[in-house]
């Protein structure tokens, strides 16, 4: 093993390591070219912020060319330094150039159509299994892991390109996953399958053979459920494995009589044995290999649907980038790229991610690779903890120079640090990160100015929505006093009441999000959130109502909803007249005050792409007046802004796909899509988002909510499982992919499995992984805040996700209630303000914002800025005034292409020079009517007319210049003119133009032609004047094929 | 002549033109293409300009051609997945490497001697830039005479890429004067000369906040419109004179319309896309030629605005086609016949009436029945040139002589696209190969027509290194990063090293990035009075990231603050605002409630007027029955969603499929034995797919596809089987019945499934694909099976009784009916019979349509509806009837908070 030159640094929450990293930078532009530097991030705001910190720091320092050429040095997260990597190797991978990311709502349709066949080979079985495992019954809220097995294909296609498993990998993988799937299950019944099936149905027959006159509530669900199921068995059909589970719960009411209950219990008897059915274990076993297998075909199919097109995902760009690194060929010349390398939020790796790092840093003069592994916190998204902190370990051991440890706080206040030494020390020393190492070893904080301590508890009280409305409550009203809340403020380098912009609230669902926000809006407080439902707010509705009429004039419904948004009272019902009346479309439009104008774009809508459709109709005076009416605008302003980037990568995902982007299609991707609704940036809202969201953000008061939360293991989906030792220098090694099926659909309890798994050594393993995650999910929360940490639990259930801190002693961090109000985490405890939070069953009615707006202007009707001549008409007319045959017609043999032979005489006119040798001036000639492809004209024949005209110019000039092809410009009031005129001979008295026009007609047809080019000569005479302030006294067409010279004049004034 | 050159002066540049008068002779600013346009018409070197895609064609071509000649060249991996992409992606290089000096032979570096291997086969590449740039400057080694007198250059001599300069010592040796731009006069005084002094020397001194220099951050683009226009609307129209936008973003089509609302001038820069509508053509006569037909491509063909075949004709078309989406259901035969007999009717006196009829028919066949293709096999090329030319003759038509730039732009695409298939000489084409080739005619120059800069003095420029001159108001819009890249070059040390040894010298990275740190710079330099740079801080939806210049800048401006940064959103929140020296005032706009959920609506006279002589269905009870409002508009008023929205979901397709079949193998008469239907079902299965669900032909619905394989046969056989089992006898399938009852009650339906016991007589089967059961035992179980019910009780006018039925779950193989009728398989205890239903059907239909004769109609998904129900209703509206309401948007109901 070479040593690699990486030294890692464990950067604490806040402990400033982006000015370490900025600091490195600096130091390494001077002893590198800038642009061999590689810094990768987790977030693009993060990468934006890096470089930018980076760039200024070297301006400052005046090395202002480092910073220029520090454009060309990769600053980026994983993804898109590895897709640049793609890129620029895409020929040599093999693979179309076009390397193009599919965007992230593409991925499923994609999948769908690349994977066709073997979804369609596989689907009749897995259909089949699929039923019986009752994976098509309606889904409940609580059984969301349950979903089509195609995305499960898909996950496990996922899972096997981020662990580098190939079609053998993943039939691995099918083998250890039946393997283990089958021990969680007892052993098998030894009897013949079918005897279990008919105790059981023999069973339900009895039961339902003594039925009481009068059935029970109790006893009715059971009854109808037994019913149902001997139809089915009657039928022939399989009783599926949730009908199983539903029969061994299968009871009556006592009055139901000792018959029934007994009949019952025999069907319980006998359904609870399905754990030990063989069918059970073939079903599943059956399940598990078909989808491993057709995940196997699909996925070689995928990746040559992508490959084809340039098409990458994510775990693409990352899968072809180690490709790359791996080959020496072409790992040689990236490396000559690339000579240092940053990794921050290295803990979030994935295995493929760290796969990447060493190979790169086999690559490179030196890395660094900086990470907390306290707040490793996207296992879900094939992040690998274990591996990270092993990588980290592995390398301080080998390393020459001892582990860096960033332990100094530049965020939070002294009180919130020593509250996490404390509550989390147990819990990171039992993960391996020893306090030692991991605690922080103080602040840069100082108290000046605080009167309270950084803690606060709100206990809230009531239904669920109440809760939070009267969390919402609370929000407000720490604001309006901020003065209550005193915080530091980073940028006035002072203290200052705390203000909307300062609070964060960190949530555990996006459900907890939507309640949050909800509750916040409805207080009139702004809230910076993403949330779903964009096509679902009243103003995505406005304009896309607009939008579907103007692209199909049938959708009267969409005219319908028009006039109800256009309605003043919003209980108008003149929207129901105009639907009622006999001519409802005339009646409908008429009730539509925008009508007209979306008449007009509707013309225009050939030269408009979807998106463009889109920004037309927001931006319509009388659309966004109506919008701006509805108060509360910026949020408004912020769904339209994101309705235009949905509307975007609509278009830029036909790219992809190689399909037609039409309006239709838009509105048909926007109700399939789903689109979310983009969180405000601005500073003066409270911000709402999860607690992975907030990852490397930090907020002087920081709200934590879901403190009731169970950590729940990943047991019944498919995971990455590493097998022996982890080897972080191979860290793609011994990994499979675990799957077990859940058989038994929304029956969650008690039926055998779920024990089973939880107390099998992998479940064991994945609830200890979920409680680890948990803690250091909790941890980033905590640290997020600098200056206030406000815990928010309900005040009824127990706070399970505290729970995660208790190692082998419990309430080891305990909330202060009732009168208490210090905080406990094992020995220490900190003061707290403590309030009970709970609001009355009265929905506010909600605030709403008026905005200023802009004041109506009048409309100018402006013409266009540029005139061009070849557009000029005018109403004046123009006259021949002179006519000189200079010549005979041009001779030609055969019919030449007549643009072309004008195009190549032209050419001539402008490149000929009569003082040159004859010989030069007649190759130069002979070459350009090669090179027009006119063979029918002789280039001397040109020439000669060349000469001609030549001759009486000077004729008509003889102190005269003659000018070709010669550029004018001028501006005439406030339109632009500009051209390139033939030939402008230059004489004492002014000017005069000479247009060359290539007209082959007959002799009477010349006048009408030349007239017709007066108004376009007539505008550089004007040009010319404004330009030079001279006049321009002779305008004429040139006819060489036809040998003419004919001079014109505007009318009114006689020859000019 | 006196040129000005500068690298980013092709296309608009500021000041408009040289010198300071109101016009200007033998004089020009020129970019890269504009001086080798100069020098080309000098020299004599103009020739003929061929399409990228034409050139693009001939490369793929000759390195088609190399194959053979080279061992294993680098790209044949790449060439053989995606030739279109490969050919172009190498071209850019072959290009960067002539204009770098390369002569197109072999170097002895490998992979350059594929490239030069291609380069030396036919057919011969239309000339590029890098061609006409090595044409003129073989020319200019002889030194001739040019007649340009001097050229003054913009960017600082040695930053001019390798080419340019180049061409610039070649000019420069055959007598022409080239000039250094004489640079801004530094000021200074407020902020702005701060600024710039900072940019000249890194030395900062704090800036006071004059407005001379101005950030305005807006949320969002929209908003960040809005500023800029007020602030351009605060100034006079003398003052637009001399501001300049700069808008990298190549588009100010938002802007402009925020613009000319105030009556500003437009800007007038508009992106090329290959997306505009007219442009959609091309694609979309290509994507209705593929196999598996897509019938929402030629559904989107007929419905454009200007549609290929005459509009009348689309139009019957276009709603065969969203009823039956496929190729010759019943509905696309029916719109043929009348199309057909309508022709007929119209050349009735017309002396060549037949050959007028012929072309008409043979061209509307030609668009909407073309044959179909395999994607991976492709389509002959000759087929693909028809298509090309009938889009190509379908703008010059429409075009009819206007000169529409658009239409213009389609047909030149269209000929490019049948030049390229010339070229490139491979036939057939697979579709991979043909939606490049599209995308490539489709990319070059499709501007928005209609989108033009109007006049006034306001100017736009779109690179900072377009601003040769002072610029007296500098305007960055969409100041926002990345900024321009730095490209890094796909040639290895050795092989730049080989390359250098040809004579062939490419620019270094640095010296790359210091042009366009210098180009930000000079926007800011040129600068006089003040400069705004606007930076959305979204930009649809997806946060921006900051610019480079701004990387630059933050220095000062961190240090500054809020003095030289300015939230639009502040535009919302006050009536008056200072900005960079301008007063904007606004006005607050009066609070209007949005149109809200409301369950009781008065009907005006002429609704009601249409209750009479109305006939009801099924399916209009069942709306009616669960919410009146949804009857009143869908039903009676017949309010339309439009074509699109009439295109049926992939359920709903596989049950007209599953429909269709039962109704083409359930012959009247006996019952053929299951097996026997199961094989007839497969015999027609395939061909009533394409006929009525063409969509779920599509990749994407394959998993669906496959089970209905399975299940459609297995579900008709179960059902023969079943009826056999039960002695019943099919009446007929598809059966239209009317009947008469009391108050007026006119009923309408289309039974899916007739059939006949000897004894008991007639029984209703309704035949239905659903993902569960559960819904419809439901319904039985309640007592609110109304479609059996309606269906039951028109089946036989004549019978005294509504007959018995059940319905017939397909996905699930149940027959399911009531207790003890004939036609039930799986029995249901009904909390009310069929005939009961049926009672109270009509009762609750007589008490909602007298309350609609009265006036009123109910939206029954509000909570407020209850209160209003009529007294006595036999049948209660559902618990959630919204839920699959296609009128929640109208209604309300569902709305999201701010
Ligand atoms: S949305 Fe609801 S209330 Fe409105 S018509 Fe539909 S079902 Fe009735």
């Amino acid at each position: 093993m070479t040593a690699l030159k990486i030294n890692t640094v464990v950067a604490s929450a806040g402990a400033g390591k982006t000015t370490r990293i900025v600091g490195d930078i600096a130091r390494e532009v001077e002893i590198r070219q800038p642009e061999e530097i590689v810094a990768t991030t987790f977030t693009v705001k993060a990468a934006d912020e890096l470089i930018e910190r980076s760039r200024a720091n070297l301006f400052k320092s005046g090395k202002a060319e480092q910073a220029a050429r520090l454009l060309g040095a990769r600053f980026g997260t994983v993804n898109s330094i590895c897709g640049q990597i793609v890129g620029e190797h895409a020929i040599d991978l093999g693979r179309s150039p076009r390397a193009e990311v599919i965007p992230e709502d593409g991925v499923a349709r994609l999948f769908a159509i690349a994977a066709d066949t073997a979804i369609e080979m596989h689907a009749p079985q897995l259909n089949a299994l699929a039923e019986v495992m009752g994976f098509f019954e309606p889904k409940r809220a609580g059984d969301a892991e349950r979903s089509d097995w195609r995305t499960t294909v898909r996950r496990l296609i996922e899972l096997a390109r981020a662990n580098g498993l190939d079609a053998a990998g993943l039939k691995r993988s099918a083998d250890r996953s039946v393997e283990s799937f089958l021990a969680l299950l007892p052993p098998p019944f030894a009897g013949r399958a079918e005897d279990l099936d008919k105790v059981l149905n023999e069973a339900v027959a009895g039961a339902l053979g003594c039925l009481p006159p009068e059935l029970s509530k109790t006893g009715q669900p059971s009854i109808e459920h037994l019913r149902r199921i001997r139809a089915a068995s009657q039928r022939g059909e399989r009783l599926s494995w949730p009908d199983w589970a539903r029969l061994s719960k299968v009871a009556c009411a006592k009055k139901d009589g000792q018959a029934l209950t007994d009949g019952l219990e025999s069907v319980c008897r006998a359904a609870s044995r399905h754990p030990e059915h063989p069918r059970l274990r073939s079903d599943c076993e059956g399940f598990i290999r078909t989808i491993f297998d057709c995940a196997a075909q699909a996925l070689d199919a995928y990746q040559g649907y992508k490959s084809d097109r340039g098409l990458m995902d994510f775990i693409d760009q990352e899968a072809l980038a180690l490709d790359v690194l791996r080959d020496p060929a072409m790992a040689e010349r990236l490396g000559e790229r690339i000579g240092r390398v940053f990794v921050d939020e290295f803990q979030d790796s994935s295995p493929l991610q760290i796969a990447i790092f060493t190979a790169m840093a086999e690559l490179v003069d030196a890395s660094t690779w900086v990470g907390d592994p306290k707040q490793a916190i996207y296992g879900f998204r094939n992040a690998d903890s274990a591996l990270t902190q092993a990588a980290f370990d592995g390398v301080a051991a080998t390393a020459t120079e001892p582990q860096e440890v960033l332990a100094t706080s530049y965020r939070s206040r002294k009180g919130i640090i020593d509250f996490v030494n404390a509550a989390f020390g147990p819990a990171f020393t039992a993960m391996g990160l020893p306090a030692a190492d991991h605690a922080f070893s103080g602040t840069a904080r100082t108290e000046d100015g605080f009167a309270h301590a950084p803690f606060a508890v709100w206990w809230l009280d009531g239904k669920v929505d109440l809760q939070y409305a009267a969390l919402a409550a609370g929000i407000r009203d720490a604001f309006a006093d901020g003065a209550d809340w005193m915080i530091f403020d980073k940028e006035a380098k002072a203290n200052r009441p705390l203000r909307a912009g300062d609070v964060a609230v960190l949530c555990r669902s996006h459900a907890d999000i939507l309640r949050v926000a909800t509750a916040l809006s409805q207080l009139g407080v702004k809230v910076a959130v993403e949330r779903d439902g964009l096509s679902r707010t009243p103003h995505v509705e406005l304009v896309m109502a607009a939008f579907r009429w103007v692209a199909d004039p049938t959708d009267r419904l969409a005219l319908a909803e028009l006039a109800r948004f256009f309605s003043d009272d919003p209980k108008s019902d003149l929207w129901l007249q105009a639907v009622s009346a006999e001519d409802q479309d005339a009646a409908l439009q008429a009730a539509v005050p925008i009508s007209t104008a979306l008449n007009a774009l509707r013309e225009s809508v050939l030269s408009l792409t979807p998106a463009d459709l889109v920004d037309a109709l927001i931006v319509l005076p009388d659309v966004i007046r109506r919008i701006e009416t509805w108060g509360d605008v910026a949020a408004r302003l912020d769904d339209l802004e994101a309705l235009r980037g949905f509307a975007r990568t609509y278009e830029s995902s036909c790219a992809s796909s190689g399909a037609p982007a039409t309006p239709s299609g838009l509105v048909l991707a926007l109700a399939t899509d789903e689109p979310r609704r983009p969180k405000s940036l601005q500073s003066n809202a409270v911000k709402v988002m999860t607690y992975h969201g907030a990852k490397g953000l930090e907020w002087p008061l920081v709200v934590l909510t879901g403190l009731n939360r169970e950590p729940k293991p990943r047991l019944f989906e498919p995971v990455a499982e590493a097998d022996g030792a982890l080897d972080w220098r191979d860290p793609l090694a011994g990994r499979w992919i675990r799957y077990w099926p859940w058989p038994y659909a929304s029956q969650s309890k008690d039926v055998g499995l779920d024990e089973a798994a939880l107390t099998s050594p992998l479940g064991q393993q994945a609830a200890l992984r979920a409680r680890q995650e948990e803690t250091r999910l909790l941890y980033v929360g905590v640290t997020r805040a600098r200056d206030y940490v406000i815990f928010a639990p309900p005040t009824k259930g127990e706070l399970k996700w505290l729970q995660v801190l208790d190692g082998d002693q419990p309430g080891h961090v305990a909330l202060p209630s009732g009168a208490a109000n210090t905080l406990v985490a094992g020995a220490d405890s900190f003061p707290a303000r403590v309030s009970p939070m709970a609001v009355d069953d009265v929905v506010a009615p909600s605030v709403v914002r008026p905005a200023f707006v802009r004041l109506t202007r009048q409309i100018r009707d402006r013409p266009a800025l540029h005139r061009r001549p070849s557009g000029e008409t005018t109403t004046d007319p123009y006259v021949v005034v002179e006519r000189v045959q200079l010549g005979p017609r041009l001779p030609f043999v055969g019919t030449p292409d007549m643009l072309s032979l004008g195009e190549a005489v032209h050419a001539i006119f402008a490149a000929d020079r009569a003082d040159q040798e004859l010989a030069a001036r007649h190759q130069r000639a002979e070459a350009i009517l090669e090179r027009w492809g006119v063979h029918q004209v002789k280039a001397q024949d040109v020439l000669d007319a060349c000469d001609r005209l030549n001759a009486h110019l000077t004729g008509l000039w003889p102190t005269g210049r003659l000018h070709r092809e010669t550029p004018v410009f001028a501006r005439l009031g406030d339109q632009l003119v500009s051209g390139r005129i033939d030939l402008l001979a230059e004489h004492d008295a002014g000017f005069a133009v000479i247009d060359h026009k290539s007209f082959p007609g007959s002799r009477d047809t010349w006048d009408a032609r030349a007239v017709g080019y007066g108004p376009q000569l007539g505008l550089y005479a004007e040009a010319l004047e404004a330009a030079a302030t001279r006049p321009c006294d002779a305008l004429y067409i040139h006819m060489p094929i036809v040998g003419a010279l004919l001079r014109v004049a505007r009318q009114p004034g006689g020859a000019v | 002549m006196d040129l000005i050159f500068g690298l980013a002066c092709d296309g608009r540049a500021y000041p408009d033109f040289p010198g300071l008068g109101a016009g200007v002779v033998h004089a020009a600013v020129v970019g890269p293409t504009g001086l080798i346009d100069v020098l080309e018409v000098q020299l004599g070197l103009t020739g003929p300009r061929g399409a990228e895609a034409v050139r693009i064609a001939a490369y793929a071509a000759k390195l088609r051609a190399a194959l053979p000649v080279s061992v294993n060249p680098f790209y044949a991996p790449s060439f053989a997945r995606d030739p279109w992409a490969t050919a172009k992606a190498l071209l850019a290089w072959r290009d960067e490497l002539i204009a770098a000096g390369w002569g197109g032979g072999e170097i002895g570096s490998p992979r350059i001697d594929d490239l030069a291997r291609a380069e030396a086969q036919a057919p011969p590449l239309p000339p590029g830039a890098p061609d006409r740039l090595r044409a003129v400057s073989a020319d200019l080694a002889d030194r001739p005479s040019l007649s340009i007198r001097s050229i003054t250059l913009v960017e600082p001599r040695d930053l001019l890429t390798p080419p340019n300069r180049r061409l610039i010592d070649q000019v420069e040796a055959c007598g022409v004067e080239i000039q250094a731009a004489s640079p801004p006069v530094a000021d200074s005084g407020n902020d702005l000369h701060r600024v710039q002094a900072f940019l000249r020397s890194g030395e900062t001194e704090p800036l006071q906040g004059d407005g001379a220099f101005m950030t305005v951050e807006a949320d969002t683009a929209l908003m960040a419109a809005e500023a800029l226009a007020e602030w351009l609307a605060a100034g006079s129209e003398e003052d637009l004179a001399g501001t300049v936008v700069l808008s990298a973003d190549g588009d100010t089509a938002l802007l402009d319309r925020a613009l000319q609302a105030r009556g500003l001038p437009a800007l007038g820069q508009s992106a090329a896309s290959p997306w505009r509508g007219a442009l959609q053509v091309l694609p979309l006569a290509f994507a209705a030629s593929w196999a598996p037909f897509n019938a929402k491509a030629l559904l989107d063909l007929l419905l454009l605005p200007r549609p290929p075949i005459e509009r009348r004709a689309a139009g019957k078309l276009a709603r065969a086609l969203a009823r039956e989406p496929g190729m010759g259901s019943p509905s696309w035969t029916r719109a043929w016949a009348e199309l057909e007999a309508n022709l007929a009717e119209r050349f009735a006196d017309h002396p060549s009436a037949e050959a007028e009829i012929a072309k008409r028919q043979t061209r509307w066949r030609e668009w909407t029945t073309g044959g179909l293709y395999s994607r991976t096999q492709g389509m002959p090329a000759d087929a693909a040139r028809r298509i090309a030319a009938r889009v190509g003759q379908w703008a010059v038509e429409t075009d009819a002589g206007q000169s529409d730039p658009l239409l213009l732009t389609v047909a030149g695409a269209a000929s490019a696209l049948v030049k390229a298939i010339d070229v490139l000489g491979q036939d057939p084409l697979p579709a991979l190969l043909v939606e490049r080739m599209i995308e490539q005619v489709l990319a070059e120059g499709a501007q928005n027509p209609e989108h033009i800069a109007t006049a006034g003095g306001l100017r736009c420029v779109k690179h900072p290194a377009a601003i040769w001159g002072p610029v007296d108001r500098l305007v960055w819009w969409d100041f926002k990063g990345p900024g321009e890249r730095v490209p890094t070059t796909p040639w290895s040390l050795a092989e730049q090293a080989a390359l250098a040894t040809a004579g062939c010298a490419l620019e270094p990275a640095s010296s790359t990035a210091s042009r366009i740190s210098w180009s930000y710079a000079n926007a800011v330099h040129q600068a006089k009075d003040r400069a705004v740079l606007i930076r959305p801080a979204l930009a649809g939806g997806e946060e921006t990231v900051s610019h480079p210049l701004a990387h630059q800048l933050h220095p000062v401006t961190q240090e500054a603050g809020l003095k030289v940064r300015w939230s639009a959103e502040r535009l919302l929140d006050d009536a008056a605002h200072d900005l960079s020296g301008r007063r904007l005032t606004r006005e607050i706009a009066a609070i209007v409630t949005p149109p809200q959920a409301r369950a009781h609506w008065t009907l005006p006279a002429t609704a009601i007027a249409k209750l009479a002589g109305r006939k009801e269905s099924a399916t209009s009870f069942e709306r009616l029955a669960d919410c009146q409002m949804r009857w009143m508009l869908l039903d009676v008023l017949r309010l339309s969603r439009g074509r699109f929205a009439e295109i049926p979901g992939p359920d709903q397709l596989l049950g007209n499929l599953a429909h269709e079949i039962a109704n083409q193998v359930l012959r009247p008469g006996p019952v053929a034995d299951a097996e026997d239907v199961r094989r007839q079902v497969d015999a027609v299965f395939d061909s009533l797919l394409g006929a009525i669900a063409a969509p779920l032909q599509q990749p994407e619905f394959a998993g669906e596809l496959a089970a209905a394989r399975t299940r459609v046969p297995a579900a008709l056989a179960e059902l023969a089987r079943l009826l056999r089992a039960k002695g019943l006898e099919v009446v007929g399938t598809e059966l239209d019945r009317e009947a008469e009852f009391a108050d007026g009650l006119s009923v309408l339906g289309r039974l899916d499934l007739v059939v006949r016991h000897p004894t008991e007589g007639l029984g209703v089967i309704d035949l239905k694909w659903t993902k569960s059961a559960k819904r419809r035992r439901t319904e039985l179980a309640e007592g609110r099976a109304l479609q059996l019910a309606t269906y039951g009780a028109i089946a036989d006018p004549g019978a005294a009784t509504p007959a018995p039925g059940a319905y017939y779950l397909l996905n699930q193989r149940r027959l399911i009916g009531p207790v003890g009728a004939i036609v039930s398989d799986e029995e249901v205890e009904a909390a009310r019979s069929l005939a009961d239903t049926w009672n109270d059907l009509m009762g609750t239909w007589r008490l909602w349509r007298d309350l609609a004769a009265k006036g009123a109609a109910l939206g029954t998904g509000l909570p407020e509806a209850s209160d209003h129900f009529p007294e006595g209703l036999g049948i209660i509206p559902g618990q959630e009837p919204c839920q699959y309401c296609e009128l929640t948007s109208l209604c309300r109901v569902t709305q999201e908070a701010n």
